[in-house]
């Protein structure tokens, strides 16, 4: 399963935690950005890092959420 | 060449502001005034990464960034009032800096009570040199007595406890975070201090400090007695704005857009009354989306998180006078939603170890613009 991470703009507040974890998968200037694939352990830590809940993980295939 | 934005206050707002305004292309000069010697810095980790030992960099960017961007620090240069009707800002010393627009920053101010001023070894926690400090008392081990169990209180008790240091929380109230959390979240919080060791004292006040030149022991109310080589005070902040006591503003008001009453002046953050860093960043965000003409973003409701004992807990909207209702989880597993119902409206939920899908979900169900509106500070 490939997962993708995608920003929720509307609860991003750019508090940076996202890229401070996968600093390959996320940029963060006033909003952040997914600018690149970060690994899985990568991304389910950005997931769960986010005081916003911003970072949306999704199936690669079926387009689902996937919960960290 | 035009004065450009002056940003009084070199915090998260500030740092907001300027990131909205370069990343829409937007090249106005801007001069960040700051009374603190660092650049601008995230205060979060100062109760938290930070106390568990090491130096971990909390700045916003790099001392380069700045200079890149066309952005001027003047570090260590408090404000001493503003002229509005000639659009300076006068700092410490008298010089004056001419202004297009100015953004009132200055945050917050930590009180100390006033017994315990003389003492050296009492301290409060707000800025970078004060965390250093707390730092390096909890690195020569405790007891740490820390006065009020409020957000700041109680993640400083959480990170000292799990460096070994023993603490005391004393708390005025019957109950910590009062006047915010209700009773059930409140005594799943006072559980979990306790269940890491915390000693948590609740519905008292310290009567007597004991020391000379500092304080060992602190005599409570209630009779008990506090062994200490340290002391936070932790009971509160006000906004950090007598520097503007020259232009009659008690308070600084602003709209949603972030301005004040006077023309070219605008206000965000800690300076304004808001509490958290939520309000911060939204209200920094705000007054550059207004210089750069951007309509206002939707209004949403306020929010916190804290991280404490392995736990991160989030509330979102106005948890105040409310009923604790149990929606998800269980308040014993660590895993819960309680939502917050007032006069029969939602007003909050209070989300504990719960995934981002959950956080999406509850500020989907309190964004709604009357709500919202409501509980705008």
């Amino acid at each position: 399963m490939t997962i993708i991470a995608r920003i929720d703009e509307r609860s991003c507040l750019a508090h940076g935690d996202c890229a401070a974890v996968a600093p390959e998968a996320f940029r963060v200037a006033d909003v952040a950005v997914v600018t690149g694939r970060g690994t899985e352990e990568q991304l389910i830590a950005a997931a769960l890092a986010c005081p916003a809940g911003a970072v949306l993980l999704v199936d690669g295939e079926t387009g689902e959420e996937i919960d960290p | 060449m035009s004065a450009g934005l002056v940003i009084v206050g070199g915090g998260l707002a500030a740092q907001r502001c300027c990131e909205v305004l370069r990343a829409a292309g937007d090249d106005r000069p801007v001069s960040i005034v700051s009374d603190e010697p660092d650049p601008p810095y995230d205060r979060p980790p100062l109760s938290k990464d930070l106390l568990a030992g090491g130096d971990a960099d909390v700045a916003f960017r790099s001392a380069a960034w700045y200079s890149e961007q066309g952005i001027t620090l003047r570090l260590g240069r408090p404000a001493q009032g503003l002229d509005a009707g000639r659009r300076e800002l006068v700092l410490d010393g008298g010089e004056r800096m001419p202004y297009d627009d100015l953004l009132i920053a200055t945050g917050a101010r930590a009180r100390m009570l006033p017994a315990l001023e003389r003492f050296s070894n009492v301290q409060v926690l707000r800025t970078l040199a004060d965390a250093r400090r707390l730092g390096t008392a909890l690195a020569a081990g405790g007891p740490l007595a820390v006065i009020g169990a409020g957000l700041i209180g109680f993640e400083v008790a959480a990170s000292a406890s799990a460096r070994g240091v023993e603490v005391t929380v004393i708390e005025a109230a019957s109950r910590p975070l009062p006047g915010v959390l209700g009773p059930r979240a409140a005594a799943w919080l006072t559980a979990l201090h306790r269940a890491a060791g915390v000693t948590v004292r609740l519905g008292t006040t310290v009567a007597a400090a004991v020391g000379h030149d500092a304080v060992h022991e602190l005599r409570l109310a209630d009779g008990a007695r506090v062994p200490c080589t340290h002391v936070l005070v932790a009971v509160g902040v006000q906004p950090a704005i007598a520097w503007l006591a020259s232009c009659g503003l008690q308070h600084v008001s602003v709209d949603r857009a972030g301005h004040t009453a006077l023309p070219h002046v605008f206000g965000a953050g800690d300076a304004t009354g808001t509490s958290h860093w939520e309000g911060a960043a939204r209200g920094g965000t705000a007054v550059a989306r207004a210089l750069l003409g951007r309509p206002e973003a939707p209004p949403a409701p306020p929010s916190f998180w804290s991280d404490q004992h392995g736990v991160r807990f989030v509330c979102i909207g106005d948890p105040r006078d409310a009923d604790e209702v149990p929606v998800a989880g269980a308040l014993a597993s660590g895993s819960f939603e309680l939502d917050h119902i007032r006069d029969g409206r939602l007003t909050a939920v209070l989300l504990a170890g719960r995934p981002p899908s959950a956080l999406r979900a509850a500020r989907a169900r309190l964004t709604t613009p009357d709500i919202s509106e409501r509980n705008a500070a």
